[in-house]
């Protein structure tokens, strides 16, 4: 039960980051037409352009597990139709391994890069915006994408106990 | 080992990954991954693996992805395309074939502001299909021409195909925008062609529906001006240099909110699931984005893509000899493979050898996407056919049948814009800057 309940918080998680995606991604859009109608006035919204990048960044990042979650990712499934389900499991479940190392790998990466944004204080060039933490916002989308392919994976191997 | 045979071995791995199930994105970041290490050491490898991710998704052209994709699901939740195929059937309807062609002419304005083909397809399904029955249609004509339609959707902006083009070969959106409205037109010309031929040799096929007054017609575009009214005013936008690609999106998203809150076509629902199928979308778009960045870093530091375009100088053929072979091979991949999938799996490879053949770019980026259309309903994986017998409950096998027609016209259409690259150019070239 104990087990259960921390699976379904993963899912929790992912959900309110997505949840947090589509609020980002409305403020985007929002941003966006402001600044074109306030430029029509001769008032545009300094540094909205580099705004909405940070915006596509953590818009990215955040939905990133719960994409994951909802199985949203594109494949090619052309031989593995041809396979009995018992062996399409086997690869769901190579493929759920393979993204967990890809993000075991990114996870340090970013987190590399994080540090050496804050040591050269990299920001924004109109609003100076510091860099690093929506470096951090997509290393930590990175990590509930690991977390939700655990997920998968445990489920995968509990389907087949079953 | 010469970096180019790294290369050669690293496209291998990634195929194979891909073929074995694996997700795309995954697959071109490991494979590139992998590359790096070999060929520039681990230091570097995970230098890009840490650059890469963030630089690519932190784009301003990259952020029109949400925004074409809440407008089109919006557009598609709102029941437009219901509006879009009964004025279309006011106008047209009364000839014979009528009905088939009014559901052409409402896919390529509905193509026009949702930008996606299984959405056109499944939506025209429930709405004309029925009536087109009612009016003794045959079936297969009747799937056939919904299925079809549905495939402008990636040809007349706003498309993903081609900012996924533009993103992949730095080339402008916009340019690539206006080059797909005149061949998209034209499609929607073939197709109404097509049907009105064969309706023209077989009556049997699409009799004609009930004739309506001038004041019907006029009355008929209350639902659908208003649509039409924000296709207008944002690729106009783009068109005159008011507005960036993005900008667009973000006006043409508003829009389609506003105008489906007032018409009370939205539902809170709707809109919610909307904003979180976009959400999805643009995180599928995100893994794919960051792969093809590392695959083609680690390709361009292989320098496969170079030896690949020397190598196609060097055959001594003529430009349109490869030309031909490169319009084949992705009409064979577009009947397998989904067309973000192939556009980014190949375009690292193909685009230079495209480019060193001294073929314009913009020009080519609407020829890949029109092989790649054509691929949506031919056999055995066309995904608008999937989608249309899920949507209205009649067997594939029924679908396939009628498609041959349109794949002919399909054809004849591709060879005039292989032929008359003007067609694709000539907005483009008009362009403000």
């Amino acid at each position: 039960m104990e087990k259960s309940g921390r699976l379904l918080v993963i899912e929790r998680v992912a959900s309110a980051t997505g949840f947090f995606a589509l609020i980002l991604l409305t403020i985007m859009m929002l941003l966006t037409v402001c600044d074109v109608i306030l430029r029509y006035f001769g008032r545009p919204i300094p540094g909205a352009m580099e705004l909405t990048e940070i915006l596509m960044v953590s818009v990215g990042g955040l939905s990133l597990a719960w994409c994951t979650l909802r199985f949203g990712h594109i494949r090619v499934d052309i031989l593995l139709r041809a396979f009995p389900r018992g062996v399409q499991g086997w690869i769901d479940v190579l493929n759920y391994v393979f993204t967990a190392v890809l993000c075991v790998l990114i996870i340090p990466a970013l987190l590399g890069r994080c540090l050496q944004d804050v040591k050269m204080a990299i920001s924004t060039y109109v609003l100076k915006i510091p860099e690093w933490p929506f470096v951090l916002v997509l290393a930590f989308g990175y990590l509930l994408t690991l977390c939700v392919l655990c997920l998968h994976i445990y489920r995968s191997f509990r389907e087949r106990q079953k | 080992m010469n970096p180019d045979t790294v290369g050669l071995i690293g496209v291998l791995v990634m195929l194979a990954m891909i073929f074995a199930g694996v997700w795309v994105g995954t697959a071109m970041i490991l494979a590139g991954f992998l590359g790096l290490l070999y060929l520039e050491g681990t230091s570097m490898a995970l230098t890009i693996l840490g650059t890469e991710p963030f630089s690519q998704i932190a784009s301003y052209v990259l952020a029109c992805v949400p925004l074409y994709i809440l407008m089109g699901i919006v557009v598609s939740k709102t029941g437009i395309a219901s509006d879009l195929y009964w004025t279309a059937n006011k106008w047209v309807g009364s000839i014979r074939g009528g009905l088939a062609i009014a559901t052409t002419f409402a896919a390529g304005a509905f193509a026009a502001i949702c930008g996606s083909s299984d959405a056109s397809a499944a939506a025209m399904g429930r709405v004309a299909y029925p009536e087109m029955l009612k009016f003794r249609y045959d079936k297969r004509l009747a799937s056939a021409c919904i299925a079809a339609g549905g495939t402008i959707g990636i040809l007349i902006p706003p498309s993903l195909g081609f900012i996924l083009y533009g993103l992949l070969t730095e080339q402008s959106i916009g340019k690539l925008y206006m080059a797909g409205f005149l061949p998209g037109i034209l499609q929607v010309l073939f197709y109404s062609a097509t049907v009105y031929i064969l309706c023209k040799l077989k009556p049997d096929l699409g009799p004609a529906a009930e004739r309506a007054s001038f004041r019907e017609k006029l009355y008929s575009l209350k639902g659908t001006w208003s649509m039409l009214a924000l296709f207008i005013f944002t690729i106009g936008g783009i068109y005159a240099g008011i507005f960036t690609p993005t900008e667009a999106g973000a006006l043409g998203a508003f829009g389609a909110i506003m105008i489906g809150l007032l018409r009370r076509t939205l539902t809170k629902s709707a809109l919610s699931e909307s904003v979180k199928d976009t959400a999805q979308i643009t995180a599928m778009i995100v893994l794919l984005i960051t792969g093809a960045f590392v695959f083609m870093r680690f390709l361009a530091i292989s320098r496969l893509p170079a030896m690949l375009s020397e190598f196609v100088i060097g055959l001594h053929v003529s430009k349109y000899t490869i030309l031909v072979a490169i319009i084949v091979f992705y009409l064979i991949i577009g009947c397998f493979w989904d067309i973000f999938a192939a556009m980014i799996l190949t375009l690292p490879l193909i685009f230079p050898a495209i480019v060193v053949s001294g073929f314009d770019p913009i020009w080519f980026g609407v020829i890949m996407v029109r092989c790649m259309e054509i691929g949506l309903i031919t056999p055995p994986f066309g995904l608008n056919v999937f989608v249309l017998s899920s949507s209205i409950g009649i067997p594939v096998r029924t679908i396939f049948s009628g498609v041959w027609p349109f794949v002919v016209s399909d054809l004849a259409h591709l060879a005039l814009l292989v032929l008359f690259p003007q067609i694709s150019l000539i907005l483009p070239s008009m362009m403000r800057h």
